[in-house]
């Protein structure tokens, strides 16, 4: 079962015609057999006269067969870009409020600038909802939504920087160029849409890697997220150059006549797989021309909807029309969202009035994207993933501020597929080092995966002489925090 | 400490187990590991530690005592006697490597297993007879005879045996006509397989393809005419030598090694650092392949230039330029682990290295002897030692960032001289700036009202003890002030000693820079003539800015001294010491008064002041004079000295082997391996000779023996791709095992014989391979040769390619008329260290691709690449491409017909074409042999009549026409 995921930058081979050295030949098919879920995206690969030349279909995404049963369909991953502190938001830690100021009574960590003085928030914690679960009064809004929480407090990552941990959340590296998370989701489920792309991108960051962490690396280019907006805006909120010069009339009269010329040039040719390939992309453009502006429009939500993302508030637009289009997008069968704060987190100075201004903008967007998935009935099988590349400090960096903090920290699910109203695992008293259940990031890619009916070992891609994974050769599924 | 009642507990059961059996509680003793430890090992390890696992794990078998003993690739799991010193228990506390990693063991397992091995790990099972997997020495003789790893043997299509010919195909087939040996070789394996090959295609297909080929650019008007006149074999050769002569061809060729040198103007990666210097690279391989310069020669560059022997400077330049090579791949240069940092960049070095020039993954054995090639992890350290040796990184550009080793270039006496008197001037220039720039803060500070009353600086003071002067942190007295290192407690102090002009009431103040590293409680004694008092001061505030504090107001006598006394004593942190000022407070004085106006001392002040006023202007005016000086210097600069971002040899002492770093992790060391090379690939010797330098240069030669079993085969296969769609070994970037055979394994060897032989001179091959029939063939599909050959491996017809990215941009502005010749040599100048600012709300654009040059000419800015450019598959920059994904995802269509750009370029093209007075049918024809190479067909031409209908003089309709044109398949494929 595991080779129908797998996948090969090679071509299927065919024995060499003449029989001498036949023993040098073998055949793999693995690549055929991928070719199936390929197609599940927008794309049709040229140059591959083994793929047939097909239009993509509603059900021609439900490919391939599950590792293990599916507990969700999509994820919308929101990316808290810059690190949000956990001690001041989900890790509630009583001793770092009753030893505030004084020294750490260990050694930091190498190569940081903060000083061994801890500092505490100034948000207060309070237990919530009916499971009690400890959420500051930085996040009122997700707060309400408590109950619907899976905090999981023993997160640790690589990389004391952004570029690394930054790369180690989104592609799974903290070193070298690899295929991002929604890239690997989008290879193997493709899309649930016959005109939409499986992995969208919305404001992502253009700094710290850029477009590699949503990008394909050496899995197919079409795998690379589709990008809305850049820095935490959506920006027109649409795909790039689905309108063009010119009015209406005359992008459809372009479009009628390049698809003329393609049919006639391919007529004339006679049969030819490569060309086939070309003409029907352009009607596949044809229809997502069409179909994407519709799905992708937020104003087509009524005016309760907006005020309850905050969109037409100041502060909170931005990011709730991101949530917004998230939510229309995971409707529309999207696999892979992900949501970007723009790298706004990284209070190294003015914790409160950063920290306080970051959650300002997305707390309520995000509160209400819980609310509007339930509401559709599609929290069930949605998976939401809020959190940052790493934490912050439990101790201070300048006059008010943390630094960056890999060795420990909080990262929040929500969705039908997780075990809910619950914390798992623990930093150490002051929320400096992960302690009890580590989780490591490549253990909640691992687990991401495995809430999609994926197995991280068997999802496969070969590529310069071996078969690459998300989670390299480590990962280990999370079990405690999937809902029986 | 245990209570006394479970003291008595624990004897009771220790006593009652071993009443019950008591040689399985006897750690030494062969039960205890029967009950305690075999089953454990079996029911949590064997999974994946044993000879029946399907993958040991990191090499580790728990099967077997000595298995334990041996250990894994972290070493032995065990030290029998010794539980601290044995992984296993650091593993299993879940300290180390945190196994099993389903769930630590109980308290009680693993208390069993720290007793068990520290009893001398007594384990009944037998040491292993046969461990198929321990077998990790390679062996070469059955290695070698893969076909990769084979010398090149030169068999001529007339000696291929005509054996095994397919049913019904007869001998006489095997005589086709042919061109040359290229064909020969074909021919022979079409006729094998009973296959016929296509006619030659139309001239006016086969130019195009040959100029697109050739220069990436289709033929000029001119050139079609003379063609067509003339579509001669002789003809043929002579255009294929003009294309070849031409500039565009170093251009295209260069594009085609750069996308295998993931050629980049900038790091990307986590901090996207401006790589000011990599066009020198670009330039580089463009003059290389335009005088067709031998490619032995350029890997020698590319890999060891610095290194080389140099007849003159041009040469030099070259020689350095080209090992930028090596630098190019991006680098997380922000990781603050900077070991770590060297070893990812010197395995990026060595998988590029082995991909590029001899099609091996030698990345894979980074971490574990390679799973299918012969290349043991041994030879993967062997060249780490040759990397290592190399300084690829140096120095930081900010804190924990770091940058690159660059190389300075050669320059002329007189450049070299120019700039440096330049520059020792700049710098007097910029001393005599600071000096006034000083002078003139000076009195401003004195004229500022902080300087009230009377004044005593640190220099004035008694000093006991060690105090270091200091300027570090701005605002303070005078010239600097003083700090006690926060060591020495209790033994330095400082007096201040006055006797003031009359008594009274006085605000005392002292002067520091305050901070969170200061001393929060210094002790302060102030003497008067009433006594002492003492104070104590926090120095992490201050009270009035800009640098003072207030010590409150004290009863001062004029008959006696009075003195103020800072000691460190007691202290923690930071103490300083600066001014100390004392302001007389007059009874009557209002608050808020200006004391300058009320002050006893103001007359005298006041004179002082105007004076100082005065000086102060005198030295504005100077200050400014010297800056427009400097500034006038500055604009006269003469050109910096050129450098290239290239590699060094490290100093001697740090030249030297490497370790092998077990599974690839910084700090997981073993053996130290001997410099050397690829042992499979043994043309020569394979272990470096005695060397003070890092063995770059004899990596270099190594590669380039013209018997080396791989490298000529690579590059004479990725030239064939460019030039037919496929490789002969169709996985081009892989001639492993995991890699494709190749399709005809004698041409293969021919083309890379003939290459050696002729200097491996890439026009000659280029040249070979176009004139042959097999290059010039129809690429029409043909039924029965389909069912035959599906893929066309054996080349019955010319393959149906995809014009690359920059193809596509350049035709287009090519058809426009206004393609500049001129290249843009530096295409980065004038950007910072950061090609954008790394706050990532700013958003840097790159808007060059709408200027009128050709692609090569563009930035290529990772993170930054241009939409359309990245959505005709151009080459991913971070990654080694060998082979270009071609896609075709409807955002090509999308943004062909709809990007603003192609529009207007469409446009002018349109207005070109339009000047002339013509018929439609002119037009129509002068459209499509501008921007197709041929006359319309009958079939394009009825599309056009039905689209314009009516509209044959409209502008718009005819900018409509163009822009679908360049949409179009027949524009976007070489046929």
């Amino acid at each position: 079962m595991g080779k129908v995921w797998s996948g090969s930058e090679d071509r299927l081979k065919m024995n060499r015609l003449s029989s001498r050295n036949n023993s040098q030949f073998s055949t793999r098919r693995q690549f055929g057999a991928m070719s199936s879920f390929m197609l599940g995206g927008l794309s049709v690969a040229a140059f591959d006269p083994m793929q047939q030349v097909m239009g993509a279909t509603a059900d021609s995404a439900a490919v391939g067969t599950p590792h293990v049963t599916p507990r969700v369909k999509r994820v919308i991953f929101l990316f808290m870009h810059g690190g949000p502190s956990h001690v001041d938001t989900f890790d509630y830690k009583p001793r770092l409020a009753k030893d505030d100021g004084k020294k750490l009574p260990f050694d930091l960590p190498p190569n940081i600038d903060a000083v061994p003085k801890l500092l505490n928030g100034p948000w207060k914690f309070k237990q919530r909802g009916q499971s009690g679960l400890w959420v500051s009064d930085l996040l009122p809004h997700m707060a309400k939504h408590a109950d619907s929480l899976c905090v999981i407090r023993s997160m640790h990552t690589n990389g004391q920087s952004h570029g690394q941990a930054v790369g180690m959340v989104n592609t799974g590296s903290d070193n070298l160029v690899r295929p991002s998370v929604g890239a690997w989701v989008s290879y193997a489920l493709g899309s649930a849409h016959p005109d939409l792309p499986a992995h969208v991108a919305i404001g992502p960051a253009t700094a710290h890697g850029g477009p590699r962490n949503y990008g394909a690396a050496f899995l197919p280019a079409m795998h690379q997220a589709t990008s809305v907006g850049s820095n935490g805006k959506p920006g027109t909120g649409q795909i790039s150059h689905l309108v063009g010069p010119g009015t209406e009339r005359e992008i459809k009269e372009r479009f009628d006549l390049v698809r003329q010329m393609n049919l006639e040039h391919l007529r004339a040719i006679g049969s030819d797989r490569e060309l086939r390939g070309a003409v029907e992309a352009v009607d596949l453009a044809s229809r997502m021309r069409l179909a994407a502006p519709e799905v992708f429009d937020v104003e087509r939500e009524t005016d309760e909807t907006h005020r309850g993302y905050g969109i037409g508030t100041k502060e909170t637009d931005a990011f709730g029309r991101s949530c917004l289009l998230a939510r229309r997008l995971a409707e529309s069968g999207v696999r892979f969202i992900t949501v970007s704060s723009g790298q706004v987190w990284d209070q190294h100075g003015n914790l409160e009035s950063g920290h306080n201004k970051n959650a300002l903008a997305t707390d309520q967007p995000i509160a209400a994207l819980i609310s509007d998935l339930k509401q559709r009935g599609l929290w069930d099988d949605t998976l939401i993933v809020w959190g940052g590349e790493f934490g912050r400090t439990p101790v201070v960096q300048g006059k008010n501020g943390r630094d960056h903090n890999p060795q420990g920290f909080s990262m929040v699910l929500s969705g039908g597929g997780v075990r809910t109203g619950i914390t798992f695992g623990e930093t150490d008293d002051y929320g400096y080092f992960a302690e009890k259940d580590r989780v490591h990031m490549h253990d909640l890619h691992a687990t991401m995966l495995h809430l999609l009916g994926i197995d991280h070992e068997q999802l496969t891609y070969r590529y310069a002489g071996r078969d690459f994974r998300l989670t390299d050769v480590h990962g280990r599924v999370v079990h405690p925090v999937i809902a029986s | 400490m245990l209570k006394p009642s479970s003291l008595i507990q624990v004897f009771v059961f220790a006593f009652a187990w071993t009443a019950l059996d008591c040689h399985a509680q006897d750690p030494s003793h062969v039960d205890f590991f029967e009950s305690k430890i075999r089953p454990i090992l079996i029911e949590h390890c064997y999974e994946c530690h044993s000879g029946d696992s399907a993958e040991i794990a990191g090499s580790l078998r728990l099967d077997f005592r000595d298995g334990l003993l041996r250990g894994g690739d972290s070493g032995p799991a065990m030290v029998p006697g010794d539980a601290k010193l044995s992984r296993l228990m650091s593993a299993i506390r879940y300290e180390s490597s945190e196994m099993p990693p389903d769930g630590k063991l109980s308290e009680e397992v693993v208390s069993d297993f720290d007793r068990w091995i520290s009893a001398g790990a007594v384990d009944p099972r037998g040491p292993m007879t046969h461990d198929p997997q321990e077998e990790s020495g390679v062996d070469w003789e059955q290695a070698k005879n893969f076909w990769a790893f084979q010398p090149r043997s030169v068999v001529l299509p007339s000696e291929l045996s005509p054996d095994q010919l397919g049913d019904g195909v007869s001998a006489s087939l095997i005589k086709m006509p042919s061109d040359g040996l290229v064909d020969d070789y074909l021919n022979h394996e079409m006729a094998l397989a009973g296959l016929t090959p296509n006619p030659l295609a139309d001239p006016e297909v086969q130019l195009r393809r040959l100029s697109l080929d050739l220069t990436g650019l289709p033929p000029t008007i001119q050139l079609q005419d003379r063609w067509l006149a003339d579509p001669s074999h002789q003809n043929w050769v002579r255009i294929v030598n003009e294309l070849l002569a031409s500039k565009g061809f170093g251009e295209h060729w260069a594009r085609h090694w750069m996308d295998v040198a993931r050629y980049a103007d900038s790091n990307g990666s986590d901090f996207n650092a401006t790589f000011h210097e990599a066009w020198r690279y670009r330039e580089y391989l463009i003059r290389a392949f335009m005088l067709d310069q031998p490619f032995d020669e350029m890997i020698r560059q590319q890999i060891a230039g610095d290194l080389l022997p140099h007849q003159d400077d041009a040469k030099r330049l070259d020689n350095v330029v080209a090992t930028t090579f090596l630098m190019l791949g991006p680098k997380m240069l922000s990781e603050r682990d900077k070991a770590k940092l060297e070893l990812d960049v010197i395995d990026e070095q060595i998988d590029t290295v082995g991909r590029a020039f001899m099609g091996l993954t030698l990345g894979c054995a980074r971490c574990h002897d390679h799973k299918f090639d012969p290349i043991p992890t041994e030879d993967y350290y062997a060249l780490a030692g040759i990397f290592s040796s190399t300084q690829t990184l140096n120095g930081e550009s900010q804190k924990y960032v770091s940058t690159w080793n660059r190389v300075p270039l050669p320059v002329t006496e007189q450049q070299r001289l120019a700039l440096e008197t330049h520059q020792r001037e700049l710098k007097r220039m910029q001393g005599g700036v600071k000096e006034v720039e000083q002078k003139l803060k000076g009195l401003k500070a004195s004229l500022d009202g902080s300087m009230d009353g009377i004044v005593l600086d640190d220099v004035e003071a008694k000093k006991i003890g060690h105090w270091r002067d200091s300027t570090f942190v701005k605002h303070f007295v005078g010239k600097g002030y003083v700090h006690d290192d926060a060591s020495g407690k209790g033994e330095a102090s400082i007096q201040y000693s006055t006797v003031l002009p009359q008594s009274g009431h006085y605000e005392v103040r002292v002067s520091y820079s305050p901070g969170t590293d200061r001393a929060k409680s210094v002790p302060i004694t102030l003497t008067t003539a009433n006594g002492e008092l003492q104070l104590v001061l926090d120095q992490r505030s201050i009270s009035v800015e800009p640098m003072w504090s207030s010590l409150g107001i004290f009863d001062l006598s004029a008959e006696a001294d009075t003195r103020l006394t800072i000691r460190n004593e007691g202290t923690t942190g930071h103490v300083i010491a600066d001014a100390v000022q004392f302001i007389f407070q007059q009874d009557q004085r209002l608050h808020g008064e200006d004391p300058r106006e009320s002050s006893a001392a103001s007359g005298k002040q006041n004179a002082e002041g105007m004076a100082i006023k005065q000086s102060v202007e005198q030295t504005e005016k100077r200050l400014s004079k010297l800056k427009g000086e400097l500034e006038d210097h500055k604009k006269n600069t003469p050109p910096a000295l050129p450098v290239a971002m290239a590699p060094s040899d490290r100093a001697a002492e740090q030249i030297g082997d490497s370790h092998i770093h077990i599974r690839g992790e910084v700090r997981n060391l073993g053996d130290v391996i001997s410099r050397g090379f690829v042992r499979v690939c043994n043309s020569q010797q394979t272990e470096l000779q005695e060397s003070a330098a890092s063995g770059r240069q004899e990596l270099a030669s190594w590669l380039t023996d013209p018997n080396h079993p791989l490298v000529a085969r690579v590059f004479v296969n990725r030239v064939w791709m460019h030039l037919l769609g496929e490789g002969i070994v169709r996985t081009v970037d892989n001639f492993g095992y995991q890699g494709e055979r190749p399709t005809h394994p004698e041409l293969l060897d021919y083309l890379a014989s003939d290459f050696v032989n002729n200097e491996w001179r890439l026009k000659s091959l280029v040249r070979k391979i176009v004139i042959s029939q097999a290059y010039r063939r129809s690429s029409q599909d043909h039924s029965a040769s389909i069912s035959l050959d599906p893929e066309n491996r054996l080349l019955w017809k010319a393959p149906r390619r995809r014009l690359t990215a920059e193809s596509i941009r350049d035709s287009i502005i090519f058809s426009t008329g206004q393609l500049d010749a001129a290249s843009r040599i530096e295409p980065m100048a004038g950007r910072g260290v950061l090609v954008s600012s790394n706050n990532s709300d700013s958003a840097a654009r790159f808007d060059d691709v709408a200027l009128p040059v050709r692609s090569i000419y563009l930035p290529i800015v990772r993170g930054y690449l241009p939409d359309l450019l990245l959505a005709l598959d151009m080459a991913d920059p971070d990654l080694l491409v060998g082979k270009r994904p071609t896609t075709n995802v409807p955002g090509q269509a999308l943004i062909l017909i709809n990007s603003q750009d192609i529009r207007d370029w469409a446009a002018v093209t349109r207005d070109r074409l339009l000047e002339q007075a013509m018929s439609f049918e002119s037009r129509l024809e002068a459209v499509s042999r501008l921007l197709l190479q041929r006359f319309p067909k009958p079939h394009e031409i009825a599309i056009a009549r039905k689209f314009f209908d009516g509209r044959e003089a409209d502008d718009e309709a005819w900018l409509q026409y163009i822009s679908a044109i360049y949409a179009s398949a027949p524009f976007r494929f070489i046929d």
